[in-house]
């Protein structure tokens, strides 16, 4: 099963083009100012198995493919690599969001989902090194690996990018590497 | 002397029975489901048995059976028996009545609260519609204060605002 703190079906600041984002719950890296402590706990949040996930992308159209985000990713790199495989036999993209480096990795799903994501986004958040205004980046020693050809030809946009959902009851979610920019403003 | 004849006579509501021997001033006891008619003049005893049909049946002696007895018991028991059927008639139009007025004045309530339901619904809906859009104003405003550009769509039927401040 998978543990995710939450899926955005469509957004457009993880990765290129409109994406499928997956929160996964549980992080034991723990970094220093880390704006999603409430990830970092391994308590069963949302269950799904990868088949009910990969059902679910499926169904939602108009995507370019998924992002793998967390919490941390790699705490279930067993799962999520079988997904990550299902999620390309459709012929979408994959991207991962990881604190790790390659170097640090452990086991053979890590590496293998590591290297079948079309972009991987790695290093740990640093604090000191707090930088908003880098795509897809919270700090300046965190970097962007194109792994396939299927971007090769992308260029980073740099820039501060925030993406604030509201929904039908006036509730909003504000996600992505905000400025200033937080929920209290509005309540 | 006496012959046994058998009268079958319309008679079947008991109540409208006995009223109509009370009119004509003839005394009877109940025994099970028979009435016994004692004849005030000659004390001979006729019966009103109950058959299985409903129907209550004459028999005694022909004394006491007289054309005259008989005609007058029916006569009377149809009248009482008429009244009570037109009285029972009246009082179920009465109670139609009044369960329709009842049903209308429900049906009248029923709809005054669908319809004060409906205008709280469009209430509430206007303010959520209106409070989504003073938060989605909220955004803007705040985005464009802080430099951010605002890209506006619409995912399902949430409202999805994408705030970018490129840095080139």
């Amino acid at each position: 099963m998978l543990n995710v703190y939450d899926i955005e079906e469509k957004s457009e600041i993880y990765g290129p083009g409109i994406r499928t984002v997956l929160w996964m719950q549980g992080c034991r890296l723990r970094c220093k100012g880390c704006w999603n402590k409430d990830m970092w706990n391994f308590k069963p949040h949302k269950l799904f198995r990868v088949e009910e996930l990969v059902e679910k992308v499926k169904n939602i159209y108009g995507i370019e493919g998924i992002t793998l985000i967390g919490g941390e990713p790699m705490h279930q790199s067993l799962e999520l690599l079988k997904m990550a495989m299902e999620i390309k036999k459709l012929g979408l993209t994959v991207v991962l969001f990881t604190g790790y480096e390659f170097s640090e990795l452990t086991s053979e799903h890590e590496i293998k989902l590591w290297k079948l994501s079309d972009i991987v986004i790695c290093g740990r958040y640093e604090e000191n090194r707090r930088n908003i205004y880098l795509q897809w980046r919270g700090s300046e020693n965190q970097r962007v690996i194109f792994n396939t050809k299927v971007y090769e030809k992308y260029t980073l946009a740099e820039g501060n990018y925030c993406e604030i959902n509201i929904d039908t009851n006036g509730e909003m979610t504000i996600s992505g590497f905000p400025d200033n920019f937080s929920e209290k403003d509005f309540f | 002397m006496s012959a046994r004849i058998r009268t079958l006579l319309p008679l079947l509501d008991m109540e409208c029975i006995l009223q109509a021997l009370d009119n004509l001033g003839e005394r009877y006891t109940l025994r099970g489901n028979d009435i016994i008619i004692t004849s005030k003049k000659y004390y001979v005893e006729a019966k009103l048995s109950r058959q299985n049909d409903g129907k209550y049946v004459l028999t005694g002696d022909t004394d006491v059976l007289t054309e005259n007895f008989q005609k007058r018991l029916v006569n009377n028991y149809k009248s009482l028996y008429d009244s009570k059927v037109r009285r029972i008639r009246e009082e179920l139009e009465k109670k139609e009545a009044e369960a329709q007025r009842a049903l209308e004045e429900e049906r009248r309530r029923i709809e005054q609260e669908r319809i004060r339901l409906q205008q709280e619904q469009r209430r509430l809906e206007e303010e959520r519609e209106k409070y989504v859009e003073s938060q989605k104003k909220k955004v803007y405003e705040k985005a464009k204060a802080m430099g951010y550009s605002v890209k506006e769509t619409i995912v399902k039927d949430k409202i999805q605002l994408v705030l970018v401040k490129r840095t080139y």
